[in-house]
């Protein structure tokens, strides 16, 4: 064999090696490629399948239907309230949106990151950051910073009625009772004095939520790790409770639910929860009437879904997924697409 | 769990203001073993924050149990009597018994503190890195159990088998002096400062 033959059959050799190697890649990364694709989450064997506990089909006909959403250029909305006009106030960030007949009529900006918001009949503002409440009038303009809770404080709602401020502070496990001037007057920590249940308030993730009584008899707080709403007179004494955990349409799901809570104007109630993202309607009993807005109504996922109640009963959703206040009306035929 | 060295003390974990992460007890994870992986620049990690539980970090690795684990971050942690990420949905009393437990491999034990709190811990001999447990977690509880992949047992492949797999490409080179990702914090929750009670 010469030496160009021999060259030549070196080089053949390297090429038909380094093709092979091409080869064998190309049929390595389809291989990939296609058990990739005939792989699909679908056929995990250790699914957790949400869809399930997600369904519906067993609950009451809902009477409830979306009637509008008002946008919210906000970042991270987190609280909303109106007043008795119909004003809605929206805060997220350090802001604080002003809507009025559904369009932009002002910003307030703060100091600090507002986590909750409430207004009294007479228009005042309050306002929450985590330690500390400011109250402000019907123009913006700081009027009042009331105490430091303390290192520990987290406030994630609060509630103002004709002579009291209740301020549920899920760091401190506890409400506190404000008067209109902004002094402490007590907490309510939950803790049943007759000693049947310890623990007082059990608050697993960050949502502790109040709503006052539309009678003027106290303030309803929900104690999510119990899966139930107490009612508490202004004295702070537990009166009752209502809710239950389960896996049931009509139950609370989940370590710690409902994450938001508002009593209509008729006395029954409006829930929000977390895991199973839904909104539910109450009874003033506490007896489940069906879905405001079912888990299909909501990005899968979502958290923070705030309420409150206009003073015609239409109830509004904060959603931070879509970043509207969504309103929904009871009442009104189902929708059908 | 025989060591009695890991049974939580009552005041231990009810102690408040605590830095995200400054405390991490994942087992160890802080300040884990990295082996082989700390001399050499780069190591791979899962985010567990783009991670769908999609099961094959179980089914891909080299390793047979795998090198991912589940992990808990005893700092953001619920404690809750009825733990998602412990009972199979669905069940109405909360009886431990084996067919209520949600983990395949029976790695999740579950320790009574104070009423009514519970502290629950991954046994990772047991773990096979399923992450079944990890999507109840994060739906209905606070995302405490999340997936890594554990470096004192992770061989540090050129290819991570699972990156190549992995659906969400939650999969990345991490320094290897910090080795661990932890599931982030949600700006729009209110950050956890505190423990359960004081
Ligand atoms: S392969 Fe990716 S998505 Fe699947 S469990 Fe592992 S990290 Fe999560
Ligand atoms: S459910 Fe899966 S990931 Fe969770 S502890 Fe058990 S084996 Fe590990
Ligand atoms: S690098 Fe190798 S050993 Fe480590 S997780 Fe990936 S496949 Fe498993």
């Amino acid at each position: 064999m010469n030496h160009r033959t021999k060259n030549l059959m070196l080089s053949i050799g390297l090429l038909g090696g380094v093709g092979c190697l091409m080869v064998w890649g190309v049929l390595t990364m389809l291989r990939d490629v296609r058990e990739t694709v005939t792989k699909p989450a679908e056929q995990n064997p250790y699914q957790y399948d949400m869809d399930a506990l997600r369904k519906t089909d067993e609950a009451p006909q809902a009477a409830w239907r979306e009637v509008g959403a008002i946008p919210l250029p906000l970042d991270h909305p987190k609280d909303l309230a109106l007043d008795a006009s119909g004003t809605l106030y929206v805060c997220g960030g350090n802001e604080i949106l002003v809507v009025k007949n559904g369009e932009e009529a002002k910003r307030i900006e703060l100091d600090e990151p507002v986590r909750c918001i409430d207004v009294d009949k007479d228009g005042k503002l309050y306002a929450a950051f985590s330690r500390r409440v400011v109250q402000l009038n019907q123009q913006g303009e700081l009027e009042a910073e009331w105490g430091d809770l303390g290192e520990l404080a987290e406030i994630t709602a609060i509630a103002a009625g004709p002579a009291l401020v209740y301020v549920a502070d899920y760091g401190n496990r506890r409400v506190w009772k404000f008067d209109k001037t902004g002094q402490l007057l007590e907490a309510i920590d939950g803790v049943n004095p007759n000693g049947e249940e310890q623990g007082g308030f059990i608050i697993p993730s960050p949502y502790f939520d109040l709503t006052l009584d539309v009678n003027g008899d106290g303030v309803w707080i929900v104690n999510p790790g119990r899966l139930r709403v107490e009612h508490y007179t202004p004295d702070g004494e537990r009166t009752g409770h209502w809710g239950k955990s389960g896996w049931e349409a009509e139950e609370f799901c989940g370590c710690c639910n409902p994450t938001h809570i508002v009593q209509l104007p008729d006395g029954s109630f409006v829930t929000s929860e977390k895991g199973i993202e839904r909104v539910k309607h109450y009874s003033k009993d506490g007896a489940f009437i069906g879905y405001v807005a079912p888990p299909e109504s909501f990005d899968s996922g979502v958290t923070g879904l705030a309420l409150d109640a206009g003073a015609q009963g239409r109830v509004y959703i904060l959603d931070p997924s879509w970043k509207q206040a969504r309103i929904f009306e009871e009442g009104l035929a189902p929708y059908i697409d | 769990m025989s060591d009695d060295s890991r049974q939580p003390s009552r005041r231990g974990f009810l102690r408040g203001a605590l830095g995200v992460g400054a405390t991490l007890a994942l087992g160890g994870l802080g300040a884990a073993t990295v082996g082989q992986a700390r001399r050499r620049e780069w190591v791979w990690q899962l985010d567990p924050d783009i991670c769908i539980q999609c099961g094959q970090c179980a089914t891909e690795c080299v390793l047979n149990p795998s090198a991912v684990k589940c992990v808990q971050n005893y700092e953001i942690c619920g404690y809750c009597d009825l733990c998602f990420g412990y009972f199979q949905p669905g069940i109405t009393d909360l009886n431990t018994g084996a067919e209520n437990l949600l983990c395949p491999a029976g790695a999740i034990e579950r320790v009574f503190v104070e009423e009514p709190y519970y502290e629950y811990n991954i046994d990772e001999e047991l773990c096979i890195g399923c992450g079944k447990c990890v999507k109840p977690c994060l739906a209905f509880g606070n995302g405490s159990f999340f997936l890594q992949v554990r470096h004192d047992r992770c061989i540090n492949c050129n290819q991570c088998s699972i990156a190549r797999k992995c659906p969400s490409n939650a999969y990345k080179r991490v320094p290897a002096d910090k080795p661990y990702l932890l599931r982030g914090y949600d700006p729009d929750k209110v950050p956890l400062k505190t423990r359960r009670v004081r």
